[in-house]
């Protein structure tokens, strides 16, 4: 009788222990997240710009692999040219220090998680690979 | 004639600048909380669009809900899958009017506080809503900012019994725009 108590007692604490675990988690850092997918930033825009609810379920909360020329660095991120002068990729970092050392012009590789799309293409936690 | 027109073209280019009524921002920060004796949530996203018109008022506001990052992964999850349904309706907006922005002279630094009303759609629920902006005209930009409460049950968003101690029924939203004028 008593091994049966002690049993339930230790389950008990082990999924407390697991549920409290698994409820404060934090976020993976992007750096350990695998690429859904690996393209580049015209290709993504003229996807969402021929059919957004058709990229919307491909893309939504993937992580994308994306390649393309900076157009213009603002205060959380990057902006990526894509060939549409009117839609870019909008790569928001979590952190800016990240984005210090790249300048407008260049040819970056970002990792970021699709999030939709507002004016451009929104890419959120991103970061410079390469 | 020939030197006039150099001259005009410049004058109009100038008065353009001077006058241009459009302000935009891609990178508006929206925060939003929620606070209980239990917890305190708190998210914030980045990339929020705004454009005001400083003639006629017209203000447009609109984000990604998927772009909240909140500090635990689990809460991120809940926020978008049960509360949000951000797949469904992955945008937040507001489209409306800043009373009484046609009357700010945006020559002057200073800050001036307006009202926005309009609509305001959440969970693919529109309502109206009217709120307080404060316009802060600086060397030429405008910093919009805003603080206002909403109730999550107007836009028909459910909490489950089991964490209704968890998260408010009413949170704050925070909005921090720096708007540049239109070229």
């Amino acid at each position: 009788m008593k091994k049966w108590l002690l049993l339930i007692v230790l389950v008990g604490i082990v999924g407390a222990n697991v549920g409290y675990y698994l409820f404060t988690k934090p976020k993976s850092a992007m750096e350990d997240q695998k690429s859904d997918v690996v393209l580049e930033s015209a290709q993504l825009v003229a996807e969402f710009e021929a059919d957004e609810a058709a990229a919307e379920l491909k893309y939504l909360d993937k992580t994308i692999e994306i390649k393309g020329e900076i157009k213009e660095i603002t205060d959380s991120g990057i902006i990526l040219e894509s060939g549409n002068d009117m839609v870019g990729v909008q790569c928001e970092f979590e952190r800016p220090e990240d984005i210090s050392s790249v300048k407008v012009k260049d040819i970056v590789k970002i990792k970021g998680i699709c999030t939709g799309k507002l004016l451009d293409v929104v890419l959120s936690r991103c970061i410079i690979i390469q | 004639m020939k030197r006039v027109l150099p001259v005009l073209l410049g004058f109009f280019c100038v008065l353009n600048i001077a006058f241009s009524q459009k302000y935009f921002t891609k990178t508006a920060v929206i925060t939003f909380e929620s606070k209980t004796p239990m917890e305190n949530i708190e998210a914030v996203n980045k990339s929020g669009t705004c454009v005001a018109d400083m003639t006629s008022g017209n203000v447009e506001f609109a984000v990604l809900v998927k772009g909240f990052q909140f500090e635990k992964a689990l809460m991120q999850e809940h926020f978008n899958e049960n509360y949000m349904e951000s797949t469904k309706f992955p945008k937040a907006t507001f489209k409306g009017k800043l009373n009484g922005a046609e009357k700010i002279d945006r020559t002057k630094n200073g800050k001036h506080n307006v009202k926005a009303s309009g609509q305001m759609t959440v969970h693919g629920v529109t309502k109206p809503q009217t709120v307080d902006v404060v316009l802060e005209v600086k060397e030429g930009k405008i910093i919009a900012s805003s603080n206002f409460s909403i109730a999550v049950a107007d836009y028909n968003i459910a909490i489950p019994s089991l964490v209704k101690d968890n998260i408010a029924k009413i949170v704050n939203v925070k909005v921090n725009a720096n708007l540049e004028p239109l070229k």
